[in-house]
């Protein structure tokens, strides 16, 4: 085996290992909030990492067992496609929880409307008036 | 010739077709999160710049891939590849640590 693919093979192991204990984190951290929400947000990230991450492992066997093409390649870019969905999918749920919401979110400040006191009004009359 | 010296994909257009999805989906996810973002601020921007960084380094690995194709089967260029698939989970790694030690200014409790 060539040393520049023992080399791949040692940092797909490290980036699978990585990846689950990241996805590990975001799954624990996805337990421990009670809010629906940003629960659904930590396990799109678990999600993200573990889809990933399988892909790796996948690369990982695919090498060990000398295989080149074939199915397991395509099963493996199927993996990291998937990883990029759910990443689009996370983003949509943050930017629809931030728009929803105020756990993660604070008003857009290009969208808000400023408060009509009638302040103003008075103002114009007032010199109307004079 | 090109069916010896191409060391991966059985059809290599498969790559090309691959990296096309991959990238569309990408500037999908950017445009959404970059829209999402200007609505956070402080550790919640820094948050959402992590797992941002995290999906563009992975997406730099796809494209060290594809470059692989293209380089008729540059095995060297498998390096870079897994190193960014790396850096990129470390990133990730780094975003979920983060969210640990602000739990509390969210106010998602004692995570």
């Amino acid at each position: 085996m060539a040393f520049d693919m023992l080399i791949a093979i040692t940092l797909a192991i490290a980036a699978a290992a990585v990846g689950l204990i990241n996805t590990l984190i975001w799954i624990r951290l996805a337990n421990k909030v009670t809010d629906s929400t940003v629960q659904a947000k930590f396990m799109y990230f678990a999600l993200v990492t573990m889809l990933l991450s399988s892909g790796e492992i996948v690369f990982v066997i695919r090498k060990g067992m000398k295989l080149t093409g074939g199915m397991l390649e395509y099963i493996q870019y199927g993996f990291i496609v998937a990883g990029f969905l759910a990443f689009m999918l996370s983003a949509r749920l943050h930017l629809r929880v931030s728009e929803m919401y105020g756990v993660f979110s604070r008003p857009a400040s290009g969208r808000t409307k400023a408060k009509n006191t009638g302040k103003g009004k008075s103002k114009i009359k007032d010199k109307i008036r004079a | 010739m090109i069916e010896n010296i191409h060391t991966s994909f059985t059809d290599p257009d498969m790559a090309f077709l691959m990296v096309s999805i991959v990238l569309g989906i990408t500037l999908i996810s950017v445009a959404y999160s970059l829209k999402a973002r200007q609505k956070l601020m402080g550790s919640e921007k820094e948050l959402f710049d992590k797992m941002l960084a995290s999906m563009l380094l992975f997406f730099g690995g796809v494209l060290f891939h594809a470059l692989r194709e293209v380089a008729w089967g540059n095995s060297l260029l498998r390096i870079p590849e897994h190193t960014l698939y790396l850096l990129s989970f470390i990133f990730a790694i780094e975003a979920g640590l983060y969210v640990m030690n602000n739990s509390d200014e969210w106010g998602l409790g004692g995570i």
